[in-house]
C-alpha cells in the first residue's frame, strides 16, 4: 500500500452494497492516499458507479465501512459527506440546467461561507477562463466541454480534499477529454486527492498512480497504473475476449453461422 | 364592453387567490414531490385569522402579519409532522392522501374554534374606483398591488438568496442538489413556509371582498389545484397565469353563460385538459394512432407454420416437465404434490373470521332499542358498501378515486325522484338507479381511467363537485338544496322494510353478499391481474394484460356497490339531499378504506365499522365535556385517523388479526423450509431428463435428440429505428433483424441506447422514426400489451417482479390471458370454469418454475429472492407467455459466475426451441460464448455487426470499449 503519511484520504473497507435486494458490490476494499490519483476500471455493470454512490451516501452499504481522513462516514447523508469536503462530480454531470452558470457555481459553494466565494470563483476562472464570459448563460445552452467545466467548477467551489469523478469523459470529444485530464493533473498538483471512474481505460491509466479493476462487483486486480495497463486481463475484463482462467464459457452446441 | 371589462377585472382579483394557491402547490410539489391538498385550507385559515382579528379591531397590518406568519407556521408543522418523518418511506399517493387528511384536520379545527359561521371583514378601504370601464372596490387595488409585490419578492428570493437557489436546485435535480451539500429537510420546510405565507397574505387582502367559512378552502384549493395541473406542475410562472386565467374564466362565464354553473365550467376545463393531454401527449393514443397509420412491417415475415412449430416446442417443454413430474406411477410427485398442497388448504380460523363477524353482527339489533344507535349502525353498513367498492379500486389498482360519492349521489337521487315524484315501485326504482350508476361508472371510468395517481383523483373529485353543482341548481328535477321529500320506504315482494332493525338486517345481508363478491374478485385471476397492474403497470402489460379494460371492470363493479348503497340510503332516510353525499362522504370513504386497510377486500367494511363506531361514540360522549359541537370533533378525528394510517399503519386494521396469527404460528414453531436450490437448472430434474431420452428443450440432451429449431425467416425486422429525446438522439437509424433459433446480442458502452431499443420494440416507448415489424405486422404505435399478445416477451434491466406476490402468482399472471375471457361474473361468482382455468394456470406456471429450477421457491415472495433468482423468475414469467420472440435486458447483471453460466445454458436452450432472442448484455464473456450475431451500438448508432469473432477483432469496437488516446 502506497499511503505514505499514515491515514489514507479515503478508505473503503470490505464494502458490500447495491440497490435494494440487488447486490452489486461484494466485499470491495480500496485505499486512496493523500495526493494520489486512483482509477477504478471495469466493464459496464461491474459496479464502478455503485462504488462512488456508496461512498457518497447515496446508497447505504449492507456491510463494510468507509472512512474519510480516518473518520467513519458509513451511512452518512450525501450532504454531510460533501461538507467533509469529499465531493463527487456525478455521471452525466447533472448540472442545474435551467439555472445560470453563476448560479451553478454558487450552489457548488453552498456549504462554504460567503466570504470564500469570490476567492473560490477566481480559482475556477483560473482553470476555466471561458466560464467568466458565460456566467449569465443558462447551463443548458453550453457545449459539452463547457458543461464539463461547470461540473468541475461547481465541485471545486466546495473546496474538495477528495474529488471523485464518475465517467468524466462520457460523451465528450477526445480533445476535450484530454483537456479535462490535464485539469485533473493540475488539481492533483495543488493537493487534491482524486478518485476517478472511467471507461477510457488507456488514457486514465496514463494519468493515474494506481488502479483497481472491478469485475462483477469484486476487485479482480489492483496495482500501479502502468502495470495494470500492460496486463492482458484488462482487455478481457472489458471485451470478454481471450477467455481463460476464472470463467469457462458454456458449451452451447451450436454451429456457428 | 364595460360588462366584459367588469367580469375580467373582478375575475382577476379572484384569480389572484387561485394564482397563489397554484404557486404554493407548484413550489411545494417541485421541491418536495408532495401534492398538497391542504393548500386551499391555508387560504381559508388565513381568511379566518384576518376576519377574527379585524373583528377584534386589530390594525390591518397586524392582522396581516399574524395571518402570514400563522399560516406559514401551520404549513411548517404539517411538513415536520407528515412529510419529513416519512420521506422515502411513503409513496407519492400516500403523501397526497395524507395531505387530504391534514386538510380535513384544519377544517375540523377551524370549526371547533370559530364554528360554522360565515365570516367577513369590514372593507379596509371603502369606495369604488373605475378602471378601463370596470367599476371595482378599492380593496381590489390592494389585491392587485400585494399580488405584484409578493411576486417580485418571490422572484428575488428564488434568484438572489442561497435558500432560494437551493430550493430551485432541489426541484431541478434533487440528487445533484444533495451532492452540493443542500439539506432536503431545509428546502422542504422552506417551501411549505413560503406556500403558507403566500396563502396567508392573499387571504388577508381578499377577505373583505370574499366571504370565509370553515369549508371555503375546498373550492379554492380545488381550483388552485386545477391551475397548477394546467401548468403541468412545473413552472411557477405558468401556474400564476393559469390561476389568473381560471379566475377570469369563472367570472366571465358566470356573467355571460350562467352564474350557477361557473365553477362547473372551471372543473370541466380540468377534465377536458387532462383528457386532451393524455390523448394527444407524446405517448398518447392519438400520437400512437398517427404513427401506427404510417407504420410498416419493415419486411418482417409472418410465418404461421413456424410460429406453430415454436409454440409446439415451447409447449412440449412444459408438457414434458408436467408429465414427468406429476408422474403416472405416483412416485414422482414433484409438481403434483406441491399443487395439491397449494389447492387444498384447510379452512383456517383467519379465513372464517369475516363470516363469524358477520353472523355476530346479525345479533346486534337484539342488543339495543336505542334508535340513534340503530340509525348510526345502518348508516355504517351503507357506508361500508360504498367503501367496499372503493376498497376494490384502491386495493387492487393502487389508484384512488375521490369520486366514489358521486355514485351514491346519483343512484340515491334517482331512486328518490322516481319514487317520490313519479310514484315508481321502490324495487323497480332500485334497479334503474343501480343501472344508471353502473352506466355512469362505465362512462367516468372509460374517460378517466387512463389517467393515473393524482390526475385520476383530481378528475374524479371534479366530477363529484360538478354533480353536486348540478343537484343544487337543477331545482325542477332535484328540488335544489331542499332535497327530495316523501321518498317511499323500501318495499320488496309486498314487504315494506322500514323499521331500523329490519333495515339493519337487510343491509347486513346485502353487505355480506358484496363482501363475498369482493373477496372472490380479489382472489380471482382478475384480482391477481389487477394487483399486478397496480404494482407495476408496465411489467403487467409486458405480459399482455390489458390494464385499462381490467381497471374499468373493477371501477364499474365499485360503482354498482356504491349505487346500491345510495338507493338503500335514500329509502332509509326517505329523503335525498346533497348534504349527505358530498365531499365529506367521499373523503370519509377514502378514510374508511385507508384505516381498514387496502391490503384486503374487507378493509373498506372494517374501516367503516370501526371509524363509524368511533365517530358515533364521539358524537355521544365527547361533545358534552370539551365544548364545541360533536360533529366538529368528528371531523378533526377522522382527519387525524386518515393521516395516521396512511403514513404510519399503512396496512390498516385488517392486518391486525393476521399479525396475531403470524405471531401464534411462530410461537408454535415452523419447520425449516426447503434448502436453497441452484439457479437455472434444477438438480432434481436433471436425472429425469437424462432418463427420458427425448426432452424437447434441455440443452445437454438436445444434441442427442431434437435438433435446434432454426430458420432464416426474419420474425422481427427493425429498420431505420430512431428515438430522439429533445435534440438528443438516443438511437439513430438502427436496423437489424431477429430470426428463430438465433441469439442476437446488442452490446455497447453505457448510454449507447440499448434499453431504449428494447423499450421501442416492446411498445413502451414510441419511436421518433423508423419501422418495426413483428411477424409481418407493423407494431410501431401499438401498446405493449398488444405487442406482447403477438408473441413478444421481455425481461427488464432491473427485475420488475410484483411486490407482494409469490413467485407462483407472478408466473401464473403470464398464463392469465390464455384462460377463458375474464368476465367479471366468473371472478365474482367463482364459476366452475373460472376454477378450472385457475388450476390449469397453476399447473402450467409450476411446470415453468420446475423447468427453471425455481419450483421450491413457488410460495416465496418474488421480490425477496436473490438477484439471480429474481432474474430467473422474470424469465419464467416471460417464457410462460409462450413467446416466439424474447427480449432480454441484461439478464446476467448482478449474477455470480456460476449463476451466469447456468443462465447462459438456459438462454441457449430457449433459442434452440426456436425462439428468436435479442440479448442486451454487458457480460462480454457470456455474449461472446452464446451469441450467434452481435450488433454493436455506440451513442445510438450501429458501429459494427457480425459474428462474435468478427466483432471482437473490430478496432472500432475495441476503441469504443477501451477508449482512444488522443494525440
Amino acid at each position: 500500500m502506497s499511503s505514505s503519511n499514515g491515514t489514507p484520504s479515503l478508505s473503503i473497507k470490505g464494502v458490500t452494497s447495491g440497490y435494494g435486494v440487488v447486490t452489486v458490490l461484494r466485499d470491495v476494499s480500496v485505499d486512496i492516499a493523500e495526493g494520489e490519483i486512483v482509477a477504478i476500471l471495469g466493464a459496464n455493470g461491474a459496479g464502478k458507479s455503485t462504488l462512488l454512490k456508496t461512498i457518497m451516501g447515496l446508497l447505504r452499504p449492507t456491510s463494510g465501512a468507509i472512512e474519510a481522513h480516518g473518520v467513519d462516514i458509513t451511512g452518512n447523508s450525501p450532504e454531510s459527506i460533501t461538507r467533509r469536503q469529499v465531493v463527487l462530480v456525478p455521471e452525466g454531470r447533472q448540472l442545474f440546467d435551467s439555472m445560470t452558470v453563476r448560479e451553478n457555481l454558487f450552489l457548488g459553494g453552498y456549504t462554504q461561507p460567503k466570504s470564500n466565494r469570490q476567492e473560490d470563483l477566481e480559482r475556477v476562472f483560473e482553470l476555466f477562463p471561458i466560464l467568466k464570459e458565460r456566467l449569465g448563460q443558462k447551463a443548458s445552452s453550453l457545449s459539452g466541454g463547457q458543461r464539463q467545466m461547470v461540473a468541475l467548477g461547481r465541485a471545486l467551489m466546495a473546496r474538495p480534499s477528495v474529488l471523485m469523478l464518475d465517467e468524466p469523459s462520457l460523451g465528450l470529444a477526445p480533445l476535450i477529454i484530454k483537456e479535462t485530464f490535464e485539469t485533473l493533473e493540475k488539481l492533483r498538483a495543488s493537493g487534491v486527492t482524486i478518485l476517478i471512474v472511467e471507461q477510457n481505460v488507456l488514457l486514465t491509466l496514463q494519468m493515474a498512480d494506481r488502479a483497481y479493476v472491478l469485475e462483477r462487483g469484486r476487485v479482480s486486480m489492483e496495482g500501479p497504473a502502468d502495470e495494470i495497463a500492460k496486463d492482458p486481463r484488462v482487455r478481457k475484463a472489458y471485451l470478454g475476449l481471450d477467455a481463460g482462467g476464472a470463467q469457462t464459457p458454456p458449451d452451447p452446441q451450436v454451429p456457428t453461422v | 364592453m364595460s360588462d366584459l371589462s367588469q367580469y375580467i377585472f373582478s375575475g382577476l382579483s379572484v384569480g389572484c387567490i387561485y394564482a397563489f394557491v397554484a404557486l404554493g402547490l407548484v413550489i411545494v410539489s417541485n421541491v418536495t414531490g408532495v401534492f398538497n391538498f391542504a393548500t386551499g385550507e391555508y387560504v381559508m385559515l388565513g381568511g379566518m385569522i384576518t376576519a377574527v382579528t379585524l373583528a377584534d379591531s386589530w390594525p390591518i397590518w397586524l392582522a396581516a402579519v399574524v395571518a402570514v406568519v400563522g399560516v406559514a407556521a401551520i404549513a411548517v408543522v404539517q411538513e415536520r409532522l407528515t412529510v419529513a418523518p416519512v420521506r422515502g418511506k411513503v409513496g407519492a399517493l400516500g403523501l397526497v392522501i395524507a395531505s387530504l387528511g391534514v386538510g380535513v384536520v384544519i377544517r375540523g379545527a377551524v370549526l371547533l374554534i370559530w364554528q360554522e359561521d360565515v365570516r367577513s371583514a369590514p372593507p379596509f378601504e371603502a369606495g369604488l374606483f373605475k378602471f378601463l370601464g370596470a367599476s371595482l372596490a378599492n380593496e381590489v387595488k390592494w389585491i392587485y398591488l400585494s399580488t405584484a409585490v409578493a411576486l417580485v419578492l418571490i422572484t428575488l428570493l428564488f434568484t438572489k438568496t442561497n435558500i432560494g437557489r437551493a430550493m430551485r436546485a432541489s426541484a431541478i435535480n434533487p440528487v445533484a442538489a444533495r451532492l452540493t451539500g443542500i439539506r432536503i429537510g431545509t428546502t422542504s420546510m422552506a417551501s411549505f413556509a413560503i406556500a403558507g405565507a403566500l396563502c396567508g397574505l392573499i387571504a388577508t387582502v381578499s377577505v373583505s371582498t370574499t366571504l370565509v367559512k370553515w369549508d371555503s378552502g375546498v373550492t379554492v384549493g380545488l381550483i388552485g389545484f386545477i391551475a397548477a395541473a394546467l401548468a403541468g406542475f412545473d413552472s411557477p410562472v405558468k401556474a400564476v397565469l393559469a390561476g389568473l386565467a381560471l379566475g377570469v374564466v369563472e367570472s366571465v362565464s358566470a356573467g355571460l353563460i350562467s352564474s350557477d354553473y361557473r365553477q362547473a365550467i372551471v372543473y370541466g376545463t380540468l377534465i377536458v385538459y387532462l383528457l386532451v393531454r393524455d390523448y394527444f401527449g407524446e405517448d398518447g393514443t392519438i400520437s400512437r394512432a398517427i404513427k401506427g397509420r404510417r407504420a410498416s412491417s419493415a419486411g418482417s415475415e409472418d410465418a404461421p407454420e413456424l410460429r406453430e412449430q415454436i409454440k409446439a416446442r415451447v409447449h412440449a417443454v412444459e408438457d414434458y416437465v408436467r408429465t414427468k413430474s406429476i408422474g403416472h406411477d405416483g412416485s414422482s410427485i414433484h409438481v403434483g404434490g406441491r399443487l395439491k398442497a397449494l389447492m387444498h388448504r384447510r379452512p383456517t380460523f383467519m379465513m372464517m373470521l369475516p363470516a363469524i363477524l358477520l353472523v355476530l353482527a346479525a345479533f346486534f339489533p337484539m342488543l339495543t332499542d336505542d334508535i340513534g344507535m340503530l340509525d348510526a349502525a345502518v348508516f355504517i353498513l351503507l357506508a361500508a358498501m360504498a367503501a367496499t367498492g372503493l376498497g376494490l379500486v384502491m386495493g387492487l389498482t393502487n389508484q384512488f378515486s375521490l369520486g366514489q360519492a358521486v355514485f351514491v349521489l346519483i343512484s340515491g337521487y334517482t331512486a328518490a325522484i322516481l319514487t317520490a315524484d313519479h310514484g315508481w315501485n321502490p324495487f323497480a326504482a332500485l334497479l334503474v338507479a343501480v343501472a344508471l350508476s353502473v352506466a355512469v361508472g362505465f362512462a367516468i371510468g372509460w374517460l378517466t381511467l387512463r389517467l393515473e395517481g393524482l390526475n385520476l383523483a383530481l378528475a374524479t373529485l371534479a366530477i363529484l363537485v360538478i354533480a353536486l353543482v348540478f343537484v343544487a341548481r337543477q331545482k325542477d328535477l332535484t328540488h335544489g338544496n331542499q332535497g327530495v321529500q316523501g321518498v317511499s320506504p323500501f318495499e320488496i315482494f309486498g314487504l315494506t322494510i322500514e323499521e331500523p332493525k329490519d333495515f339493519f338486517l337487510l343491509s347486513l345481508g346485502i353487505l355480506a353478499v358484496m363482501l363475498l363478491i369482493a373477496r372472490n374478485v380479489w382472489k380471482s385471476r382478475m384480482g391477481r391481474d389487477l394487483r399486478a397492474i397496480g404494482i407495476d403497470q408496465e411489467a403487467a402489460e409486458s405480459i399482455g394484460l390489458n390494464a385499462w379494460r381490467l381497471k374499468l371492470k373493477v371501477f364499474v363493479l365499485s360503482a354498482a356497490m356504491a349505487g346500491v348503497a345510495g338507493v338503500l340510503w335514500t329509502y332509509y332516510l326517505q329523503y335525498a339531499s346533497p348534504d349527505s353525499w358530498g365531499v365529506k362522504l367521499t373523503i370519509d370513504l377514502v378514510t374508511f378504506v385507508v384505516v381498514g386497510g387496502v391490503i384486503s377486500p374487507f378493509g373498506g367494511a372494517v374501516g367503516a365499522v370501526v371509524v363509524g363506531a368511533l365517530q358515533y361514540l364521539i358524537r355521544q360522549n365527547i361533545a358534552t365535556g370539551l365544548g364545541g359541537d360533536a360533529s366538529m370533533w368528528e371531523v378533526v378525528f377522522s382527519g387525524l385517523l386518515l393521516v395516521l394510517f396512511v403514513l404510519v399503519f399503512k396496512k390498516g386494521l385488517v392486518s391486525i388479526p393476521r399479525l396475531i396469527g403470524d405471531r401464534l404460528q411462530r410461537g408454535r414453531g415452523e419447520g425449516g423450509d426447503g434448502g436453497e436450490s441452484s439457479v437455472g437448472v434444477s438438480a432434481d430434474l436433471e436425472p429425469h431428463i437424462a432418463e427420458a431420452g427425448s426432452p424437447p428443450l434441455r440443452g445437454k440432451s438436445a444434441t442427442q435428440s431434437a435438433e435446434p429449431l432454426r430458420s432464416e425467416t426474419a420474425l422481427v425486422v427493425v429498420e431505420g429505428l430512431t428515438k430522439r429525446f429533445g435534440s438528443l438522439a438516443a438511437v439513430s437509424d438502427l436496423s437489424f433483424s431477429l430470426r428463430p433459433g438465433y441469439i442476437t446480442a446488442l452490446i455497447g458502452p453505457n448510454g449507447a441506447g440499448k434499453t431504449t431499443v428494447i423499450n421501442m420494440l416492446a411498445g413502451t416507448l414510441l419511436p421518433s422514426d423508423g419501422a418495426v415489424g413483428v411477424m409481418g405486422r407493423p407494431v410501431v404505435g401499438l401498446r405493449s400489451k398488444d405487442i406482447a399478445q403477438l408473441g413478444l416477451a421481455r425481461t427488464f434491466q432491473t427485475p420488475r417482479l410484483f411486490d407482494g406476490m409469490t413467485v407462483l402468482e407472478t408466473v401464473m399472471l403470464a398464463r392469465d390471458r390464455y384462460g377463458s375471457r375474464a368476465w367479471l361474473t366468473g371472478a365474482a361468482l367463482r364459476t366452475p370454469r373460472a376454477r378450472r382455468d385457475e388450476v390449469e394456470a397453476r399447473e402450467q406456471a409450476l411446470a415453468w418454475l420446475a423447468y427453471l429450477g425455481l419450483e421450491d421457491d413457488a410460495d416465496t415472495l418474488a421480490v425477496s429472492l436473490t438477484t439471480g433468482k429474481q432474474r430467473i423468475a422474470e424469465l419464467a414469467r416471460a417464457l410462460a407467455t409462450e413467446p416466439t420472440v424474447m427480449l432480454l435486458d441484461e439478464p446476467a447483471a448482478g449474477l455470480d459466475g456460476a449463476e451466469t453460466r447456468a443462465l447462459a445454458i438456459t438462454i441457449r436452450e430457449i433459442a434452440n426451441a426456436g425462439i428468436a432472442v435479442l440479448l442486451v448484455e454487458h457480460d462480454m464473456g457470456m455474449v461472446m460464448s452464446i451469441a450467434d450475431h452481435i450488433v454493436v451500438l455506440e451513442s445510438g448508432r450501429k458501429i459494427s455487426e457480425g459474428s462474435p469473432s468478427e466483432v471482437g477483432n473490430d478496432q472500432t469496437v475495441i476503441d469504443a470499449y477501451l477508449g482512444v488516446v488522443p494525440v
